[in-house]
């Protein structure tokens, strides 16, 4: 044995020196990665994503609890078999295979695919698989995070159709409905009805100035419904009318409530309503009506003040029912007129009808009485009750310049005085 | 039309004479100096004609003004200092109306239906102021007059100038 030198065994200590504390560096590095994996292994782990690593050909390496779980299996029951065991043949020929080819050309790739459970359900996923490389850029193997979207899918298909039913009602609506902006007052959308109702199209109506379409006479009533829309949020009912592209004016009446878009923007929902038809058949109503007030009017008129000549060149009016003014004017015309007809040179004018005498008709009666006299005929007024006497003289009424008679027999017999006529017994 | 041929047709139809009446048909539309000129015709006529009546119709008129009212007042003072009646007639329903609301009653002049009624009413007071001087002279012989089994009627409303007498 070659007897080493002292100095090369403190050389060779030396050097045993140097390795350990190399090792123990190692070793120190080594623990550090160990918990570095450890971290990431039971993140991975935790992780709700289903996460699951292949080899290149698809045998699956590893899964985690959560990709399990979400296909129904434990982590035994999947070690060792294939990826394609998670999707139906449809899957596979229609979906996964033309994501895996894109996903083996850009080395990543991202989508939604069909998964299939243990218990044969299906369901959407949204799915990242990579391709693992070395650094030397060597492909090693796959790696595929997958979320179970199944819920999102759902809300999406309610949304959607909820966005048609709604679009539905929008376009098919009969009422006008529109969408303008706050601010300016820019039309965002218009259905058809109005585009139908007003005659121009969306383009046109964002060229014209507000007063091309609703007359200038409606400024007052805009402003106050701006108003109503900066307190309450909403506006109308609200009466107006639009001008048609081709000049015509039609009656409308607008709701509508003010709302935000996703971007913060106000905006204003209005629903439209062409109520031409309807004032149509309002005025038609009210037309209708007032012929019938009138019509009962008239027939009440002729009712209660007829003329009955109950002699030649003598005529009766008796009155009944209060006299008013408009009664009074009517009362006066028909006697005129029946003087006229009946070319009458006393008139008895009866109110044993008539329940109030005041002053009010007293003066009417005066009237009556001066006019017939100016038709030459002279007016010798009936019926007059103590009550009326009464009243006539308390409110001291001025009628000396009528004549007035108890009754009707009484003012007949002056009557025929007057005429020069006797009555006598054959 | 104007003025000059107004003038030219009220001298021709506007006024006429009739028994003892003058009749005036008092044209519608008149202007200041119509009034004017036909009141002074009629004066001047109704002297001419020792006119008893004088008969303002209205028939052909429509509307009622302050006028109007003095129109007539004016001519009927102005007849009585001549020793006529003025009377009108004819006032058309509306007119009547529009008189009596503004209190234009004419309390003092006689108004009668129309022409018709005018004729009767002088020739009344002509068999009237005959037979008060019948009955006058008739004082003498009082009679007493039996009840007579019909109606009896006033001659003078349809029957022309005959005169009644008293019984």
């Amino acid at each position: 044995m070659t007897e080493k030198t002292k100095e090369q065994l403190v050389n060779e200590l030396a050097e045993a020196r140097d390795r350990i504390a190399e090792l123990e560096t190692s070793e120190a590095e080594l623990k550090q990665k160990e918990q570095e994996l450890r971290r990431l292994g039971l993140a991975i782990e935790q992780t709700a994503e289903g996460v699951a690593t292949a080899d290149l050909e698809g045998n699956i390496q590893f899964t985690n609890e959560a990709w399990a779980a979400m296909h129904g299996y434990t982590v035994e029951e999947i070690l060792g078999q294939h990826l394609s065991m998670f999707h139906t043949e449809e899957q596979l020929k229609n979906e996964v295979t033309p994501f895996n080819e894109q996903t083996l050309a850009k080395g990543q790739n991202k989508g939604e695919l069909g998964h299939v459970r243990k218990d044969g359900t299906t369901f959407p996923t949204r799915m990242t698989v990579t391709v693992v490389k070395d650094d030397a850029g060597n492909p090693l193997g796959l790696m595929a995070t997958a979320r179970d979207i199944t819920e999102q899918v759902e809300r999406q298909a309610a949304l959607r159709e909820s966005e048609q039913r709604f679009r539905g009602l929008y376009e098919s609506s009969p009422l006008g409905i529109i969408l303008n902006d706050y601010e300016t007052g820019d039309y965002q959308e218009a259905n058809d009805a109005f585009l139908e109702m007003v005659g121009y199209t969306l383009d046109e109506l964002n060229q014209l100035s507000y007063w091309d379409l609703t007359p200038e006479k409606y400024s007052d009533q805009e402003d106050a419904q701006i108003r109503s829309m900066e307190e309450s949020g909403h506006y109308g009912p609200y009466e107006k009318e639009y001008i048609h592209k081709d000049g015509t004016v039609f009656p409308v009446v607008l709701n509508g409530v003010v709302t935000t878009d996703n971007k913060g923007r106000k905006l204003i929902w209005s629903t439209v309503e062409d109520i031409s038809e309807r004032k149509r058949a309002e005025e038609e109503r009210e037309r209708l009506q007032q012929e019938v007030i009138e019509a009962q009017k008239q027939a009440l008129q002729e009712l209660s003040t007829p003329i009955i000549p109950i002699m030649d060149r003598i005529i009766v009016m008796p009155l009944v029912g209060s006299v008013d003014t408009m009664r009074a004017r009517d009362i006066m015309r028909r006697l005129l007129a029946g003087i006229r007809e009946h070319r009458a040179k006393v008139v008895i004018l009866d109110i044993t009808g008539v329940p109030i005498v005041d002053s009010g008709v007293a003066d009417h009666l005066n009237k009556t009485v001066q006019a017939a006299r100016l038709k030459g005929a002279r007016t010798i007024v009936t019926g007059i009750s103590d009550a009326v006497a009464e009243t006539i003289v308390d409110l001291g009424i001025d009628w000396s310049g009528i004549e007035t008679l108890s009754d009707l027999q009484t003012g007949l017999v002056v009557a025929l005085n007057s005429l020069n006529v006797k009555l006598s017994k054959a | 039309m104007d003025t000059m041929e107004t003038a030219e047709i009220s001298e021709i139809s506007t006024i006429q004479k009739l028994e003892n009446l003058l009749l005036v048909a008092v044209p519608r539309d008149m202007t200041d100096s119509d009034v004017l000129s036909l009141r002074r015709q009629v004066l001047q006529k109704a002297r001419r004609y020792h006119s008893h009546w004088v008969l303002l119709d209205f028939s052909r008129v429509d509307i009622c003004d302050s006028f109007f009212g003095r129109f007539i007042q004016s001519t009927a003072r102005m007849a009585d200092l001549m020793g006529a009646n003025v009377i009108v007639s004819g006032l058309q329903d509306m007119v009547v109306e529009t008189m009596v609301e503004l209190g234009m009653t004419l309390s003092n002049i006689q108004a009668v239906l129309d022409l018709d009624e005018a004729l009767a009413l002088s020739r009344k007071s002509q068999t009237d102021s005959a037979s008060i001087s019948q009955q006058e002279s008739d004082e003498q012989e009082k009679e007493a007059s039996p009840a007579d089994s019909q109606l009896e009627r006033s001659t003078s409303i349809d029957m022309p100038l005959e005169t009644r007498s008293e019984v």
